[in-house]
Order: structure tokens, then sequence, then C-alpha cells
């Protein structure tokens, strides 16, 4: 009996591997392969999720060997995707941890093996915050639909809902951004009639109307404090209008807006001067690490949207008390839109204080629509600007969100299609040298090419939300909490 | 014969829903079938069969692809109609062989059909109906009762998940079934009522807790109307029929000795109910102005006109389809006011969050050149879809917008969609051969007018300021004599005459035999009005 059972094994292992595909005789070619997503020559950290991929021709096998020292990951696979085995690949990681890895791929195209040139990863020992929310959106116009936030787990393909449309009445949402990446801080707006602000502060959550005569629209884009206790937002008055030529789709710009503190304990809002001129627009703030200043950015007011070319934002900084929540009476201004010749979006400092990452475009306050925009980095202690060239495309490369340890950020890039952004990692290493980013993985590697949806604000955080759609379902149907 | 009488009747209900829908209704059948996109990819029917009764939306969307070709909707429409009552007829007389009541059978489908009239109405619930009957009708023919129990309390919370909330009228019939066909009123059977009527009340409750949907919808079920908040009347009318008709079988006594009469009876009023369906159900207005959008879509210009010619449309849609084909036929500029004209809202109407009129406004934009506006309105109509399908037409228009402004990337993106459907199967693999292939589109007589009529320096687009628009697009090309009379139409209908003099010699470059007949009103009204201007 025993004998039977072994000689079925055997045929079955012996069938089994007959059937898997394995180069014979192949040719070796100079090309990289034609792979999608592109993870050639890329730094990637060690807690990924399997970089699966396909490759964009007519293979009917393919073959991808890892090798690292003594470490192999291979697979083999008929048709042209490969989907890594999850074990194996965190296996494999963790041996190849801080090394660099070389991956030869071969696909078997009308019955010919073709072996590509070799790639390497490089596998950083930097961890990369293991969860990434972002909304996701149709890039439309006016309308939308189908909203939702999604918290996903960067290390594996699970994924959650933060907010469905479906349980608040298909009111449009705001994106979800962390405060310190901490799980336990976070916020994001829902609009609509019983719509607000909802504030998730130590697994707490509030459903706020940040908002009191002064202020000119309920908060619109966000920073936390690193207590937590204050968020810097921007109000603004947001116009969207379209263009009639080809290469552009979408301008919005505010006709109105300003910067103020709102203090999450005591309900009260807080503002200055230098903060809500009349005849400038400041927007995008954010904190600095230490708390100790407020960055943001500011343009004066042009005749819109007739001159919408000619409003450039530049990036400032106040200081902040946050002991008796007072501002600075000094504006610096750290990147002058007019010398420069660039308007300013979306900074954020890294968590260790040290890079300052920002978006600049022609002109205007909305990025995600300008082919031309870009990331750039400054460092904050010499003022040098790096250009993040190895980082950039020709496509809009826009807003950004840094993980805790300050060695990676997640950045939008529509660099794929010029429409539908996708999240994309970048690994800044110890001298400060940008590496060549990657794209999210996915479960299905033709996940890309039949989603309709584009990634909006991808914020990495150090773990997973306490809440889910659920609860704030629930949240919605409270009264909101106001301020003074 | 009188063996065959059921079949008869089913026969004839058959074809006079086929009828109705093939001749009387085909263009709402065209229409549902735009605001979908059936796709034959495993990604497919894992995306719509996620959710609570995924299976059955699954089977909806792709019966639904075949109203591409309305005569073959009909006849699906009409086959499934009579399935229903089959399958009603074949549980009813199970219950009581002996019945001359056999054309109550009719009532849900009569009450089904009266609802397809509504072009919002979804095929989900038609193939969720006809699960949830075929389940019912296992149920009956399993002979032993704790069997029967088993499959209730199992099989129920499966039918939840395949078609929703429809899967109380298998509870349900499951007990009536067990009370008047097998009669049994032992343990199992009470077992299997009570959990039964357990599993009606709080499987969707409970299901609230894992599945993030609205409390109501999980109750009532998704996919069975365009909108998500639909009347609970519009559910109950159909479920509450379908388990009371095998009721009525049994509960009404037999009229063997008035046979005829009985039957007589029946049949005037099932006859009466279709026509109080039809009378109920029937929208003429909608029909037409889905005729001229299908008719725009298809780019039958002169059918427009003959159809404008017999009847003046009305609407703003139909009046800005009738315009649309009056210029790319050339004769809006001497006939447009032999027709009705309501205002500039008939030529160019105002965006609105609305998932049909900006889809007819995309067309007119197309035609004129404005890719750009014409891509954006097709998008907005793709996303203000109350079921959030994606839908066939926007994707096609989509694919002709980015490929003529030369996005080839994100056209290729749409086309491979459009390739894995089997009605846009053949325009995405003729188009893709277009991608990247100047000299290709270049040849192509649509596409390359399009990229000589687009604008080609950048300006913010003001709907508040058409005429401007209309101006400046005219002004890019001379020759594009679409845009030239959709001004001079503008501000006839606006009483702009001194912007309509003004403009009026522009028409020059276009090559006119003749100056056409409204102008030569429009200037001789002008010379009346203002003799200076002569």
């Amino acid at each position: 009996m025993k004998t039977r059972f072994y000689y079925i094994l055997v045929w079955v292992i012996g069938a089994f591997v007959a059937c898997t595909p394995r180069p014979k005789d192949a040719n070796k070619v100079s090309a990289l392969p034609p792979m999608y997503p592109d993870y050639t020559d890329i730094t990637i950290p060690y807690n990924i999720a399997p970089l699966n991929f396909l490759l964009r021709n007519d293979a009917d096998a393919i073959e991808v060997v890892a090798q690292c020292g003594e470490s192999v990951l291979q697979i083999n696979k008929k048709g042209h995707e490969i989907c890594f085995p999850i074990v194996a690949w965190k296996k494999f990681m963790n041996e190849a941890k801080g090394k660099t890895t070389e991956v030869k791929v071969s696909a078997r195209i009308n019955g010919r093996w073709l072996q590509y040139r070799t790639f390497k990863w490089q596998i950083a020992t930097d961890k990369i915050d293991p969860y990434l929310s972002y909304r996701l959106i149709e890039p439309d116009y006016e309308v939308w639909n189908h909203l939702q936030l999604i918290e996903r787990c960067v290390e594996n393909f699970e994924e959650h809902v933060i907010c469905d449309h479906n349980l608040v009445d298909n009111s449009c949402m705001n994106c979800h951004v962390y405060g310190n990446q901490d799980p336990k801080l976070s916020l994001f707006y829902v609009r609509g009639k019983n719509g607000g602000t909802v504030l998730n502060r130590n697994g707490k959550l509030r459903k706020l109307n940040i908002k009191n005569s002064q202020t000119i629209s309920a908060g619109v884009y966000v920073g936390f404090h690193p207590s937590g206790r204050y968020g810097v937002f921007s109000s603004n008055i947001i116009i969207p209008a379209f263009h009639a030529v080809d290469s552009k789709r979408l301008e919005v710009y505010d006709t109105k807006s300003d910067v103020f503190v709102a203090d999450f304990d005591s309900n009260t809002i807080y503002s200055c001067p230098q903060l809500s001129d009349s005849t400038v627009l400041e927007t995008f703030p954010t904190f600095s690490p230490d708390g100790k200043y407020i960055y943001f950015c500011a343009a004066r007011r042009v005749n819109l949207p007739k001159e919408i070319k000619k409003l450039k934002y530049s990036l400032c900084r106040i200081s902040f008390n946050a002991a008796n929540h007072s501002f600075g009476t000094k504006v610096d201004t750290i990147y002058n839109a007019r010398l420069k010749g660039h308007s300013v979006c979306h900074p954020k400092v890294s968590p260790d204080g040290k890079w300052l990452v920002y978006t600049v475009a022609d002109y205007g306050t909305f990025p995600i629509w300008h082919r031309e925009a870009d990331l750039q980095m400054m460092n904050l202690q010499t003022g040098a600007i790096d250009r993040l060239a190895t980082v950039n495309s020709n496509r809009s490369d826009t807003y950004h969100s840094w993980s805790s340890n300050s060695r990676w950020f997640v950045f939008a890039s529509k660099r794929d299609d010029g429409l539908y952004g996708k999240p994309y990692f970048c690994y800044i290493d110890r001298a400060g040298k940008a590496h060549k980013p990657f794209v999210l993985p996915q479960k299905y590697p033709a996940f890309y090419d039949d989603n309709l949806k584009s990634f909006n604000i991808p914020e990495l955080s150090k773990g997973k939300l306490p809440f889910n759609a659920v609860d704030i379902e629930r949240l919605m149907k409270k009264e909101n909490e106001k301020f003074k | 014969m009188k063996q065959y009488i059921n079949q008869i009747f089913s026969l004839v209900f058959g074809l006079a829903v086929f009828t109705f829908f093939a001749f009387f209704y085909q263009y709402h059948l065209y229409y549902q079938e735009q605001y979908q996109l059936f796709l034959f990819t495993g990604d497919y029917f894992t995306q719509m069969s996620y959710h609570i009764g995924g299976l059955a939306a699954y089977l909806g969307s792709f019966l639904t692809q075949f109203f591409y070709y309305p005569k073959l909707g009909a006849i699906i429409i009409a086959i499934l109609l009579v399935i229903i009552q089959e399958l009603i007829l074949f549980l009813s007389t199970m219950m009581k062989r002996q019945s001359y009541w056999t054309l109550l059978t009719f009532i849900p489908s009569i009450i089904y059909w009266n609802m397809l009239c509504d072009e919002n109405t979804m095929m989900t619930g038609v193939a969720g109906l006809i699960i949830t009957l075929l389940a019912a009708s296992l149920y009956m023919l399993i002979e032993n009762g704790w069997t029967r129990m088993v499959y209730l309390i199992a099989f129920a919370p499966l039918l939840y998940v395949m078609v929703g909330g429809v899967y109380v009228v298998f509870i349900f019939l499951s007990i009536v079934i067990e009370y008047f066909y097998f009669e049994n009123a032992s343990t199992s059977a009470i077992i299997g009522t009570v959990g039964g009527v357990l599993i009606a009340v709080f499987l969707p409750y409970v299901c609230s807790f894992f599945v993030q949907a609205p409390l109501n919808r999980l109750y009532w079920g998704f996919d069975w109307y365009r909108f998500p908040i639909v009347g609970i009347g519009f559910y109950l009318s159909i479920w509450v029929s379908v388990v009371l008709v095998p009721i009525l079988f049994v509960v009404i006594p037999d009229m063997k000795k008035h046979a005829f009469f009985c039957t007589t009876a029946q049949f005037v009023g099932v006859v009466l109910l279709i026509v109080f369906a039809l009378y109920n159900g029937y929208n003429k207005q909608k029909e037409e102005i889905m005729n001229y959008d299908f008719l725009i879509r298809s780019k039958q210009w002169d059918k427009v006109i003959q159809k404008a010619q017999k009847k003046s449309p009305n609407t703003p849609m139909s009046v800005a389809d009738l315009n649309l084909a009056l210029a790319k036929t050339g004769q809006m500029s001497d006939h447009m006011f032999d027709f009705f004209q309501r205002d500039p809202q008939g030529l160019l109407p105002d965006f609105q969050r609305d998932f049909t009129l900006p889809l007819v406004t995309s067309e007119i934009y197309y035609q004129l050149g404005f890719v750009n506006t014409a891509q954006r309105y097709a998008f907005e109509a793709m996303e203000a879809t109350p079921d959030y399908q994606k839908s066939g037409r926007v994707l096609r228009r989509l694919a002709e917008t980015n490929l003529i402004n030369g996005e080839y990337k994100v056209a290729y993106k749409y086309l491979k969609i459009l390739q894995k459907s089997l009605f846009y199967r053949k325009f995405a693999n003729r188009t893709m051969a277009l991608l990247w292939n100047e000299k290709a589109i270049n040849a192509d007589p649509e596409y390359a007018w399009l990229r000589k009529c687009r604008p080609q320096k950048d300006f913010l687009f003001s709907e508040a300021e058409k005429d401007m628009m209309l101006g400046t697009l005219f002004v890019h090309n001379r020759k594009n004599r679409m845009a030239f009379e959709y001004l001079m139409a503008y501000y006839l209908l606006t009483g702009n005459m001194q912007q309509f003099a003004k403009c009026f010699p522009l028409g020059k470059s276009i090559g006119y035999d003749h100056v056409p007949y409204t102008y030569q009103q429009a200037l001789k009204y002008l010379g009346k009005q203002m003799p200076q201007s002569k």
C-alpha cells in the first residue's frame, strides 16, 4: 500500500514538474524585461509585499530567479504574469535584508526562451511604515462617485475601508491624513448635510465643525502638531475650471484662503494677521516635527481666472508657540516663487527634521493636473535643493507622505498614463540620496491596467487604524462639535 | 387543445412582451445597455459577485448587454417573464393539480413587465427572482421533511449572498409549500418555519456587522433599481404577488361547474391588468427622447430630421439632438427655424449633475471640435450614474477623445477594457490599430477633422460664455462650419442681433453658395430695426 502511495506521489510530483516550464537553451538578450510595473534596479524595504509583475509581450511562460548569496527565490509560471508566494517571499526578503539581490527573468515567446538582462533589487534594512491610507477616486472633474478611503497593509495585500460613500449618503470625502504617522491620530473631512471633520485621537472618534465666524470655510488642508493637541488648517474657497487644450484637464484655484490653528482640547481656533492676510492666499500648512514652526504656501492674489498663470505660491514659515498658542511676528520665505519661477504645494518635513519635500508646478495650487509638477527636496540644514531627478517623471509627481523613520516617502504619480495616479515609494538613504521609486505592489499584476481609480493623498502610518467605515457611519449621525 | 391551454397562454404572453419591447419600447433597451459594461473577465465576476446579491447582479448585467440589439433584448425579457410565470405555475399546480385559476400565475410577470417599462429597473431583479423560484421548486421536490428543513436553513443564507433580499421569497414559499403541499406540521416543519423566519428577519442585520453597506439595502437588496433609494412598494409588489399566487391557488375554491366563466373572467382580468400595466408604465415621451439619442449616437443624422419632420421635438434634449443633426447635414443655417426652437438650452444644454443630459451635450461638443469639453461631459455622465456602473458608450467616447488628443496610453487602457466586452470589442480592436499611428489617425476622416478643429491655444472653458467659446473655436479653424453655425444660432436664440450682425461676415470663409435662409430673415429683420446697419 505504502509503495503504491509513494508511486502516486512521485508520479504527481513528476507530472507537476514536467508541466512547469523551465528555460531551455535560452538566448541572452541585452534588454531589460518589459515588465510592468517597472521593478528593475530599485531599492525596496525588506517588509514590502511581493513585487508581482507581468511581462508586456507574448510570453507564455516565465522563470524568475532572485539570488542573494546562498538565498534563492525561484518561480516558474505559465502565462505572462508572476505572483510570488508570500511566505517564500517574506523568507527571502528577511535573508536578503541589507544586501543586493540579482534578479534574472527568462520568458518563453513563440516556443523560444529569452533570458533578459539581469537587474538588481537593493533590499534596505530600513523598514517602511506598514500601513498606507489613500482615497480611491476616479480622476473626475466635478461629479464624484463611489468614493472610498482605504487603508492598505503594504507588507501584504490586505486592505480595509475607512470610509465608504454608501454609508455617508454618497457624500464626498476629503483625504485621510495622519499625525506623526500614528494610527491613533488622524483626520479627514466628510462633506454633505451631516458632514464634518472626523478626528481620530487616541483611538477616539469625534465629529467636528472646525469653523468659526472668522474663518472663510471649514478646514481643508491640514497638518498635526506633534503633541496631537493642535491641527493647522487652511480654509479655502475652491473653484474648479476646465482647460480647452488636449494636454490639460482641470484647473482648481482658490479665490480666498487663510491658515489657522485649531485646538482640539478647547475647541478653539487661533490665527494671526500674517496667516489671514486678505491680499495673500495662504494654504497647505504643516507643522515642523518639533512643532515650533508652521510651514505654509502663500501667493499674492491675482485676477482669477484670467491671470491664473501668474498665481505662484512661495514656501513660507512662521513660528508657533504651543504653550500659549501664539504665532511669531515674522514670516520667513524659504522658497521664493517670484525668484524661482515656480509655485510650491504640499510641503512636508521629514520626521527627523532634516528634509523638506514639496511639489513645484509652473503655477497654481493644484499640481495633480499639472504634468510638469515635480517633487523637490530641500536640506533644511544647508538650504540645498535636490530636484529629485531619479524620482520625478514627465507627468505629475506630487503629494507625498513620510515614513516615520524618514527613510521612505510615498507620493502620488501619474507617470504611467498621465491620468490615473498611483502610490510610489522612494528611498532616501543616509546620505540623503533619493533612489528610483517603485509603485505599490498588487496581488494581481494586471490590477493597474484594469483599475479606473486614482490613489489620492497616499499617507503612511506605523499601524492599523482603530476604526472602520461602519464606525464612521455611526459617527456621522452625531452632532458636530462646534469651535469658537 | 385543452391540455396545451397553459402553454398557449404562455406563448401568447411571451409574444406580447416581445412585441412590446421589440417594436414599441426598443430605445429603452438601448438606453439600458449604454449605462453598463459587462466584461468577460474573472475580475469582473469577482467584483460583481463580491457583494450581497452579486450573482443576480452579474447575471442581470450579462443579460442587459444583449440589449445592444433590442430585438434580442426583447426576446430575452419575454423568455424571462415567461420563465417566472412558468415557475409560479409549476409551484401552484404542484400544490393543487386541479385548478381553474392558472391565469393568476401571470400576475407577477405582468407586474414585472410594468416595472421594466421604467428605464431604471435593472435586470438584476429578474435574475434574482428566477434563481429564488428555482430554489423554491427544488424545495418542493425534496421528499424527506428533515432534508427539506436542513435545505431551507442551510440554503437560505447562501441564497441571500447570491440574490440579496429576495431570498425571503424563498423562505416564505418554502413555508407555504411545507404546509399546503406537504401538509406537514411535524417537528421538522416547525423547526424549518421558525428557523426560516429568524433567518429572514435577522440575517441582513447580522450581515451589517460584516458587510459595509446600509442596513435598508441589506434587507431589500442591491441593484434592482438604478438609484439606491427606491420605495419598498417596488420590491413588495413583486415579492408579495409571487408568494400570494400559490396560496390563492389553494385557498380559492375550484369552480369546476363554471370553468368557462372562470377562465374567461381570468383572461379578461389578465388582459385588463396588462392594459393597465402598460398604460401606467409606458412612457412615450421618454421613448421619443431615447430614440433621438440613439439616432445621434449612431450618427443617423437624416433619420433624426425625418423624425422631426413628422413631429417637431420639444424637449431640450431632443431639440439639441435635432439641431446637431441639422448642423451635421449642413441644414442648420437654412432650416433650424422650420422646427420648434426652445432657447440656447436646445442648442448647447448647460451642464447638469446627471447621467443622461451630459451624454447628449458631449456628442454636440465632440462634433463641434471641443474634444476636451466632450470628454469632460462624457466622464461626468458616467460618474453621475447612480449605480456606479461603467458605461460602454462613455468608455468608447473617452477612448476616442484620448486618441484625438494623443493620450494614447489612456486610450489604450479604455480600449483594453472594451476588448473584454462582447459588443464593443470590434470597435476596440479597430481603434487599437490607430494608437501611436499618426498617419492612420490623420487618414481617419472624423478623427483627423476633429484634430484640426480642437483648440490649440489653451483657455479655460466657460459655460457662461458659450458664444465666446464658439467664437474662439471658429477663429481657430475658419472652415469649421458647425462652430460658425452654432455661434450664429446662439445669437439668434438669445436675440443678440447686434452680435449676429457683427459675426455674420465671418461666414465668408465657410464658402456658402447662398446666404442661408435663416440668416436672410435675420438680416431683413435687422434692416428694419436698424436701417443704418444695412
